[in-house]
């Protein structure tokens, strides 16, 4: 499709809000969040022809975004092996500043990478597992055993 | 999806509502960074990277933010609660033959895959959901083709696979003679006994072999006299990522498995279509000969397509297990764009297992390598398939995959390998009721199989004999309830179902065709993981339950008496309560259990970080605390507990904590 920075506005305002809480839960932390979605909002505008119907644009962005932040996590991980002690990754006790409830913060810490993008395409783009399955390339079978496994970690952490 | 499941994802819901979008991200400011970016484009200075918040503070000051209310999808998932959807379980589609199909040819697997494209597409537009496709269609687009798209990534060897680094003063090149390596040292927890697992640490006695927090190399640390010291260090190629080793103490090997992406960079690939989630990159496995530890030298390597999914090591023979999916432009005439490569040729038309349902997309590879041979695979299968586990017995490779209904059932066929010095053979495939909760679920033993499965809200066990032929079952099990964790031992099964309180069923297989319920003891809370203690002792490991409240309000360990298997008894327990989670629950390696040393080690989660827990067992005084630390590493995998003598490495990303297992204090660290 074509479209302007205007039209593009438009559509993004119908679903940023999810594109932020799924970032920041697959960051878990704000400024990384804010960085991912604005990549993504990049990719996609400059992508925006390659889009054909303007249905598709949320779950289109979604997939972006989902490869950004999994993009930054394998970063993340090679660069935090090269600082010092103190500044590594770490899951905080301090709720100052993180914007996620500690409980979510926490039940997310728990998964690996691919269940947190699962579990994220679940609650805030509201996919099933097919399209998740298509998102990700993965098997609607295995989206749907590695959900169930990422959940049952969850669940305990979130009570 | 179940009602437990959906609960999960409201509370997730619930708990983000609130939170704040930081305004650099509101509509009016998103709009203002595409035109100033695209003012800048025309200006002839396309930058591809640039964020938002290089001008967000100019966006700010002349915004009043008001915000429509973005559209909140409260709905909840749509899709799997909507019943039009829901469709009968493919039984119909699961072939009844006994033996595993055999690919004649190339075109036969082709054909398999088109059947699955197919289906794929009519329930694409049964779904109305044409993103995936546009993200297929522009990965196919930009797509030069990973490993399976036949491209030379596999053949090609980079060279500088090894970088030893030596300490620079001292280290006369110390041989370890076997006089000091102890044999009173900690291995892996294994599912299987006999049959050994890679993981992310080891050690031989002496040394301490520690996957580094870069993914990229593996530390050799020397643990003498209680003084930790590095001494060398494995490399291997910098796009590789390293995800798990092994050490073989008698054949003085390491064996390091790493994958390899075939990824392009962000620039050129803002979609990281070559990178991404769907790219099936290689697994590798590079042989070490370690005779001297601090000089490891490398014999051979070899290469398979697909992601790693697992790993065993029996009798000096390795067994890998990766996943490929199938995705690019599929040809029919070019095998490379549909069947695995190993070590760059395409697996044999016979090697290649067709599935019991008529259509499949990906495949699982298993090959073997001979560790006096490392440079060889010495057998291969792929077993084309839609997905599936992997249960390695003392003699079989059993391939399990759960045919899901839409909503309602499900079917789980298994297809079983038989291994031997390196070769693989099929031998049957069978199916049954329900899916299985973990690898603890499913268990040979004098030939015949016994699985304890879940289907909707009841459980099952069932005896497959060896032919893979359904010889006993137990149905309708605890209705409403899923199973937790499992464990057998001998003609006995132990299993745990929750729902309010924990009932961990004894079941009598001494007759296989008449499986019965013996026992069925119910205590608060649940068990996650079973360890055989000793004789007559069970372990659990899992969580407490507040009987009034509902909820989860801590760890907690039991130790079943199972003298009597009729009548288990809970003997001892201890509840860690501020812990909210253990690895061991869903990670077994994370346990260090080891009931002759007695002593019980994992870490947990506290509301102040992650802590190692250390624990013995006293038939009188039950489970006495012997420590409880704060682990310091950190990253992204689990931390591990082994012991040398009578020191125990508490090992977590780069740094291992020393602690003496005399009086449990601190003796040294090291920061890798």
């Amino acid at each position: 499709m074509r479209c302007d920075t205007k039209t593009f506005a438009q559509m993004y305002e119908t679903v940023y809000k999810d594109l932020y809480r799924f970032a920041l839960c697959m960051m878990r932390n704000p400024q990384d969040a804010e960085d991912a979605v604005s990549e993504a909002v990049v990719a996609a505008y400059e992508n925006i022809g390659k889009l054909k119907k303007e249905d598709a644009f949320k779950s289109w962005i979604f997939t972006i975004l989902s490869n950004i932040c999994k993009k930054k996590w394998r970063n993340a991980a090679k660069e935090s092996s090269h600082t010092s002690e103190g500044e590594l990754f770490e899951a905080s006790c301090e709720e100052t500043d993180m914007g996620l409830a500690l409980d979510v913060r926490k039940a997310f810490f728990l998964l690996e990478e691919e269940e947190q993008t699962i579990v994220g395409l679940s609650v805030f783009g509201g996919y099933n597992s097919q399209e998740i399955g298509n998102a990700l390339k993965l098997n609607p079978n295995t989206v749907r055993s590695k959900r169930s496994r990422a959940l049952k970690k969850m669940e305990c952490v979130l009570r | 999806m179940d009602k437990r499941e959906q609960d999960v994802l409201e509370q997730v819901r619930k708990k983000t509502e609130e939170v704040k979008i930081p305004q650099s991200l509101e509509p009016e400011n998103i709009q203002r960074m595409l035109e100033e970016k695209e003012a800048r484009a025309s200006f002839g200075k396309h930058q591809r990277r640039w964020g938002v918040r290089q001008i967000s503070a100019l966006a700010a000051a002349c915004l009043v933010a008001v915000i429509g209310f973005a559209a909140w999808n409260v709905s909840g998932p749509k899709g799997e609660t909507d019943n039009s959807r829901r469709d009968m379980p493919e039984r119909a589609e699961i072939s009844s033959s006994k033996t595993i199909a055999q690919a004649e040819s190339y075109d036969q697997v082709f054909d398999y895959y088109e059947a699955y494209r197919k289906k794929l597409e009519e329930e694409q537009k049964s779904y109305q959901m044409d993103a995936g496709d546009m993200a297929r269609d522009m990965i196919t687009e930009s797509a030069e083709g990973g490993e399976m798209n036949g491209s030379a990534g596999s053949t090609k060897s980079s060279g500088e696979e090894i970088a030893i680094m030596e300490d620079s003063l001292e280290a006369p090149a110390a041989t370890a003679d076997a006089a000091e390596l102890a044999d009173d040292y900690s291995q892996t927890n294994v599912r299987q006994e006999g049959v050994d697992e890679a993981d992310i640490a080891k050690t031989d006695g002496r040394y301490l072999y520690v996957l580094e927090d870069n993914g990229n190399e593996i530390a050799v640390v020397d643990t003498k006299d209680q003084s930790m010291k590095k001494v060398a260090s494995v490399e291997i190629e910098d796009k590789g990522y390293v995800r798990e080793f092994y050490v073989v103490p008698d054949m003085k090997k390491m064996v390091v498995i790493y994958g390899r992406q075939n990824g392009g960079s962000m620039m050129e690939d803002p979609f990281y279509t070559n990178g991404g989630m769907g790219d099936n990159g290689a697994t590798i496995a590079v042989t070490y000969d370690i005779q001297e530890p601090e000089k490891p030298k490398e014999e051979g390597k070899v290469t398979q397509s697909g992601e790693y999914r697992s790993s065993r090591m029996v009798n000096g023979y390795l067994y890998l297990f990766s996943e490929v999916h199938i995705w690019g432009e599929v040809v029919q005439n070019e095998p490379r764009t549909y069947v695995p490569l190993i070590n760059g040729e395409p697996v044999l038309e016979r090697d290649i297992y067709l599935p019991p349902v008529k259509q499949a997309n990906m495949y699982e590879v298993i090959t073997s390598v001979d560790l006096n041979r490392p440079d060889k695979t010495k057998d291969s299968k792929a077993i084309f398939s839609k997905g599936g586990q992997v249960y390695v017995s003392n003699k079989n490779i059993y391939f399990y995959e759960t045919e899901w209904g839409q909503w309602n059932g499900c079917v789980t066929t298994i297809r079983k390998v038989a291994y031997k010095d390196g070769k693989l053979e099929a031998k049957a495939q069978g199916s049954f009721d329900g899916y299985m909760n973990d690898s603890f679920s499913i268990d040979e033993y004098e030939g015949n199989l016994r699985v304890v499965t879940t289907d909707d809200d009841t459980n099952s066990v069932y005896v497959l004999d060896e032919e893979l032929e359904e010889i006993g079952a137990i149905e309708n099990l605890a209705k409403d309830e899923r199973i937790y964790s499992a464990r057998f031992m001998g003609d006995t099964g132990y299993f745990v179902t929750f729902r309010e309180t924990d009932p961990l069923f004894s079941v009598d297989f001494s007759d296989p065709k008449k499986p019965k319920i013996i026992g069925e003891l119910k205590i608060p809370g649940f068990s996650e993981y079973l360890h055989f203690y000793g004789e007559d002792r069970l372990l659990g490991i899992g969580m407490n339950v507040d009987e009034e409240t509902m909820t989860t309000d801590g760890a907690k360990i039991t130790m079943f008496d199972i003298s009597d298997k009729s009548d288990v008894k809970e003997k001892n327990t201890y509840v860690l309560k501020n812990v909210y989670s253990t690895d061991v629950a869903y990670d077994y390696k994370a346990a260090l259990v080891d009931w002759k040393k007695n002593i019980i080690g994992f870490s947990g989660y506290t509301e102040g970080g992650q802590r190692y827990f250390l624990f013995e067992y006293d038939e009188d005084k039950g489970f006495i605390c012997n420590m409880e630390e704060d682990i310091n590493g950190n990253g992204m995998r689990n931390p591990r507990g082994i012991y040398i003598g009578d020191t125990l490495y508490v090992i977590q990303g780069n740094i291992i904590e020393a602690y003496s297992l005399k009086d449990y204090q601190k003796v040294d660290d090291l920061i890798l």
